[in-house]
Order: structure tokens, then sequence, then C-alpha cells
């Protein structure tokens, strides 16, 4: 048995999304130069997810947004983020180190690494949330399935 | 060479989330193979800094390429290095064997799991040993989950107490950090001492902190309780790392802060060696009422680790000496005993130590090889637990602490008694059974290249001692200068 | 002050892991006990009239920032946490048709 919301929220979800999903980036991206940062806007891509998979149902959200999609982008984010960090060793720094130019402050494109790594952690925390609540909403629908 | 600190650490975590990847594709059955080169690649890169490090170098690391108060830092030095050669060689060890019977999402955990030992240990910065702490702990916790059902309330309770331990070792981060300001272990080295004359009763406190949850982390006496579970509920590889490696992190936690780091004037020796006795007692006693095979190895790791804080609680060189080389020859032993239980485990089905009694289908080299390690952990003496059992008693004795130093005999022989029960139903069975269809065992050979491995390192290093000593010679000297 | 809350909040957190019955209402402790910490740590980097650590130009009085960035960290641990004990209690729930602290100790098994 599945519960079928309301037009109203189905609605609102709906328009709310995409203002979230810019929002989501608007952090990532001004993370160096404002509050904010790769996790928090990860946070926010990834409970945007979670508003429409609440609001449309399992079914059509899942068929969008696949689960091995989801995970192929999560370990996708990792490993650009530590392959980075190599590349600062294969570049004579150290791990981690800069090798971009560092910008004017307060620029979007500045402090170096900094928005590059945010937007990888950003791609990976919002995969991880929706990876974890699709597996904790399957356990539920598996249960009700019994 | 300057960087193999780092590609030690995040080698594996690289290939864990690389294997994650693999495992959504065809070439699922690959991702053992994976893990185990990049483990190989990573001790490899471990024991090619041997040299340095036991010639009396440190090797130094900043991420980053910040310098110290700033940046995060790594350091490689004898006590370290001595960890990490433990782990890796277990590590490596338990890949090989869970080759056949795992896959997938499975090798990725076990990786960050190695990722996180080798930064708890390299770390100079308290706040990420924290940090990996918890990463190493997390992955833990998926680990202990096998296909027995029982299993997940193993895991489970293992992660409150576990999360527990770590919050209290954040709170107690968290106050060092508002006394001293800094999270680097060497800043804090100079600031603690000038904190102390001035705020005694915060430092007490913090120090109460680490020593509860290092207590709950290593399984000292009152904290115990997950051990045993988690130990004998894991599956075999995961008991070996559990029991070898992850149970030395709270040691090694221990030691770092306390014996390098807070040099204070209050003096823990008292209260670590009763603490470790405790623990060996209750550890000992309970092992003998044991009837699962698994558990009563998990009990005899509580007396174990009792034993290696005893002599880190004489407050000896020799002592220390002795403790440090238990803690790598408890590895050793430890690993070949649970890899043979699970041995045994998998080829009879039956847990119980008093089922294990007339069955003939247990292939002669587990009965062999729980055979040696039993006497290695009893203490006989061309076995390496017989050194570390000697030096401890010896500092004992040295320190004039003769009652100590007869209840480590005494619990010797408590150790042979629960050891040598299981010993006795396991061959006993040998001859009365011979005349039984023998099933085809049905473990493949590279299992036994484990087993092999470490029976044969228990046996060098029983035999040259020196070897050993000379590995931990170094780890010494950065406690007893 | 905050310092207060933040010990409070790390009690009844403790409490609520130690004393409860209900493994949901453990985990919901452990989360309070991990505010409490974050609170604790926050608390030490703040200080009234300061302002977010952004080197622009004119801003001078910063807060120090560590404890925000650290706690960040926790808080994602804390997250993983939870993911993890709530996955497992699911599991849990659906072996032994029961939330009770006693499963925890064994009982109930074969």
């Amino acid at each position: 048995m599945r519960r079928q919301e309301t037009k109203i929220v189905r609605n609102v979800a709906r328009k709310l999304f995409p203002v979230l999903v810019l929002f989501a980036f608007y952090l990532i991206i001004y993370g160096h130069i404002s509050p904010g940062g790769g996790f928090q806007g990860g946070v926010v891509l990834g409970s945007s997810l979670i508003l429409l998979y609440l609001s449309e149902g399992p079914e059509r959200v899942e068929k969008k947004f696949k689960n091995s999609q989801l995970a192929i982008l999560e370990a996708i984010g990792v490993l650009t983020f530590v392959g980075i960090g190599f590349l600062g060793i294969i570049l004579g720094k150290h791990f981690l180190g800069n090798f971009l130019p560092i910008g004017r402050v307060g620029m979007v494109p500045s402090a170096g690494l900094v928005l590059l790594l945010n937007l990888f952690i950003g791609t990976k925390v919002g995969a991880g949330i929706s990876l974890i609540f699709y597996a904790l909403m399957k356990f539920d629908r598996r249960a009700q399935g019994e | 060479m300057s960087n193999f600190p780092i590609l030690i650490v995040a080698l594996p975590l690289c290939f864990a989330f690389f294997i994650s990847l693999l495992s959504l594709t065809k070439l699922n059955r690959f991702c053992g193979h994976l893990a185990l080169l990049s483990v190989g690649v990573s001790f490899v890169l471990t024991l090619c800094l041997g040299p340095r490090i036991l010639a009396g170098e440190k090797i130094a690391y900043s991420l980053g390429n910040w310098p110290a108060p700033l940046g995060i830092n790594l350091l490689v030095d004898g006590l370290s290095y001595l960890l990490s050669l433990i782990f890796g060689l277990l590590v490596l060890l338990s890949v090989i064997y869970s080759l056949e019977d795992h896959k997938g999402k499975y090798f990725s955990l076990v990786l960050i799991l190695y990722a996180g030992m080798n930064g708890v240990v390299f770390t100079r910065d308290l706040f990420n040993l924290y940090v990996f702490w918890e990463i190493l702990s997390i992955s833990a916790y998926i680990l202990v989950v096998s296909p027995q059902p029982a299993s997940l309330r193993a895991s489970l309770l293992y992660l409150f107490l576990g999360s527990l331990a770590t919050a209290l070792f954040l709170l107690g981060v968290g106050i060092i950090y508002a006394l001293a300001g800094t999270f680097d272990m060497d800043a804090l080295a100079r600031e603690i001492p000038v904190i102390w004359r001035t705020q005694p009763l915060a430092i007490l406190l913090v120090g109460a902190l680490f020593l509860v949850s290092l207590g709950i982390k290593s399984g000292l006496f009152p904290m115990y309780v997950w051990v045993p579970e988690a130990h004998s509920l894991a599956p075999t590889p995961i008991s070996v790392l559990l029991s070898g490696a992850v149970l030395k992190i709270g040691i090694y936690i221990f030691i770092r802060l306390f014996l390098t780091l807070f040099r204070t004037e209050v003096s823990l020796e008292g209260l670590i060696l009763y603490w470790g006795l405790i623990s060996m007692v209750f550890g000992g006693c309970l092992a003998l009422v044991q009837e699962d095979l698994k558990r009563m190895l998990a009990y005899s790791s509580i007396n174990q680790v009792g034993l290696i804080l005893i002599g880190i609680g004489l407050g000896t060189k020799l002592g220390m000496e002795g403790s440090l080389y238990h803690l790598f020859n408890h590895a050793l032993i430890k690993g070949s005993l649970f890899f043979s239980a699970g041995m045994i485990i998998e080829s009879t089905g039956k847990r119980r130590i008093r089922e294990l009694k007339g069955n003939g289908i247990v292939p002669f080299f587990p009965r062999f090889s729980f055979l040696m390690g039993a006497l290695a952990i009893i203490g006989v003496p061309p076995l390496n637990g017989f050194i570390s059992k000697w030096l401890i008693c010896r500092a004992a004795v040295e320190r004039g602490n003769l009652i100590v130093a007869a209840l480590i005999l005494i619990f010797g022989i408590v150790a042979a008694v629960y050891y040598l029960k299981v010993v006795q139903n396991l061959f006993s069975v040998a001859k009365m059974c011979q005349t039984e269809k023998r099933q085809s065992s049905s473990i493949p050979w590279i299992k036994y290249t484990c087993l092999g491995t470490l029976l044969g390192g228990s046996l060098v290093f029983g035999l040259l001692p020196s070897q050993g000593l000379y590995l931990i010679r170094e780890a010494v000297a950065l406690i007893f200068p | 002050m905050s310092d207060k809350i933040a010990l409070t909040l790390f009690l009844i957190g403790l409490y609520g892991l130690i004393a409860k019955k209900n493994l949901i209402k453990k985990v919901m402790g452990l989360n309070i006990l991990t505010s409490g910490i974050v609170l604790f740590f926050i608390s030490l980097g703040y200080e009234k009239g300061l302002t977010a650590p952004i080197m622009e130009k004119g801003i001078t009085d910063v807060v120090d920032p560590l404890p925000q960035a650290l706690m960040l960290t926790t808080i994602v641990i804390g997250v993983c946490i939870t993911a993890l004990a709530l996955s497992l209690i699911v599991r849990i729930y659906r072996r032994y048709s029961s939330l009770d602290v006693k499963i925890l100790t064994g009982e109930g098994d074969e």
C-alpha cells in the first residue's frame, strides 16, 4: 500500500526542487568566500532529492536518479578528491598542495584548489545522503511488501 | 621517499573507493585482487621506511606544505612504525584469507579500516587522530556484520560503546583546545606542563576522559562487554583484525598521549598496573568458563591486553620492552589462533568446544597450528610468547613487585588450562576417528599460507628474540631515552 | 552560559544512551550527546561582536574558525554513525521483532 501525496504537496515540492538545487550549488561554489562549503551544499543537494522522493513517490524518482548512478557519482567524487591530492605530489608539491593560481580575495575563482575540492565534496555528499535515504526507504518498502 | 607517509595512508583510501566503483560493474570478482595489490603496495612502502626508522630517524610530512601549528602533520617514528608494521601484516593476511569468501564492498571497507589505522598511528594532530579513529571504528562496526543474524546485535553493541568512547575522547580534546589553543602534539607537549601548574584539575579531567575512552576501546575490565560479542560473531579475518590490530590502537594512543606527550607530575603507573592486573585476572577467569571457541579466544585477548598494560604500568624500560614485544607477539599469535579457529569452525560447522570432540574431519594443519598458537600464548620456551612474558616477569621482579610476577605466572597456567582443554578435544579426536571416513578438506591452500606465515613468524621471533627486540628498540627509546 | 547548556546536553545524551530501553531512543541519546560536544566546541571559538573569518577589506576582528571547521567533521561523522545505527536497528527489528535493549545482550538468540 502506498500513500498518494496531495496535489498541493506535490506541486510545491516540484516548484521547490530547482530552487533547492540552485541554493545547493550557491553554497558549494561560494563556500570559500562566505559561510557554506562542500558538505553543507551537498546536504542541501541530497535533501532536495529526498523532498522529491517523498512527494513523488519512490518509483518515479528512482527511475530518474538510479541507485547505481548515484553510487558511481559518489565514488567519482572521492576519487577525484584524492586524485587532486596525488596531482599535488606529481607536480612537485606536497599531498593536496596548491598548484593553481591563488587569485584575488573575494572573487569566486580564487583560493586555489579549495573551489575544486568543494565541488567534488558537494557531489559526493549529495549522492551519499541520497543513497543513505534510498537504503533506509528500501527497508521500509520491503517490510511493507511482506 | 619523502612522500611515503601520506602514500601509505592515501593509497588504500583511493583504492577503497575505486573498488566500490568496480563492484558495480561486471569486473566484480577482481575486487579482492585489487585490494590485495593496494595493501601489498602500502605494506611494501612501510617496509621501505624500515631501515631509516630503525636507524633512529623520524620522517615527518606536512599535508599541503602547511607548517606545524597550522597544518596537519604526519610523523613516522619507532612506535608508529612498529604498529604500522603489525597492521600491514595482519591486513595483508586477512585480505588473502578472505579472497574467496567475500567480494565487493567488503574489501573496500577493509581498505578504509587499514587507512584509518595507519592514519591514527602517523598523525601528530589530536583532532586528526580522532577523525582517523572514527573512520577505522565505523568500518570496523560494519565489518563485524556476518551472515549470522546475531552479529547484527554485536555490531550495534560495538557501535554504541565505540561511539560513546570516541565522544568522550572528543570532549577531552575540546577541553585541551580550550586550555592550550592548539591540537598539535609537539606544541601540546610544551604547553601541558605550563597549564598543569595553574589548572591541574582540568588536566586531570582530560586524563580521566581519555582513560575511560581508551579503556572501552581496548576492552579493559569493566568496559569489555563488546569484545567477546564482536570478536566471536565477526567473520574470521575480521576477528583477527579486531583482536590483533583494533584493540592495539587503544594501547597505542595511551602510550602516545600519556607517556610521550603529557609527562605530568601525576604518575599513572600504579593505576595502569592495577587496571591491567584486574583485566588480566577477569579475562583469564572468564575464559575458563566459556563454551564457544571464538568467545574463549576473545576473553583470552582481554587477558593478554591486561598483561601488556601491566608491563607499561611497571614503569621501567624493561617492562616497556616486554609490553611492546608482547603487543607485537600477541598480534602474531592471536592471528594464527583466530585463523585456525575459523578453519576448524568452517570445516566442522561447530563452535562449541565440547562438540569438537568426536569430529574426525578437522584437517591436520589447523589443529597443529592451534596447538602451536596455544603453546605460544601460554609462554612455552621456543616460541615468541615466552620471551615477552619473561621480560615482563623479570621487570616485575626487578621492581620488587613479586605478587605481580606470581600472578602473571599463575595466569599463564590458567591460560594453559583453557587452551589445552580445546587442544585435548581436538586431538583426542584424531586417534578415535581414524577409521571414520574423512571428508576431503574444502579449505583452499591459500588460507594455509596465511596461517603458515604467522606461525613461522612466532617461531622466528621466539628463536631469535634479538631480531624482535631490534624492531622495538626505537619505540622504547622514544619513551625511555 | 553556553558551556552549561553544552554540559547539560551532554549529560542528557549520556542518560539517554545508558538508561533508555528502546534502541532508537539510544541512538537519539547518542545524537544529543554529540550535539552537546559540538556546542561546547563552537562556544570555544565564539565571542560576541566578532564576524566570520573571511579576510576582506575592513574586517579585523574575527572569531576563531578552527572549532567551527572541526565541528563540521564531527557532524559528518555523527550523520554516518546515525545512519549506520538506524540501518542496523531496522535489520535487527526485522529479525527479532522488538526494539528492546535486551536483544543486545543476546536474549532471544536460538
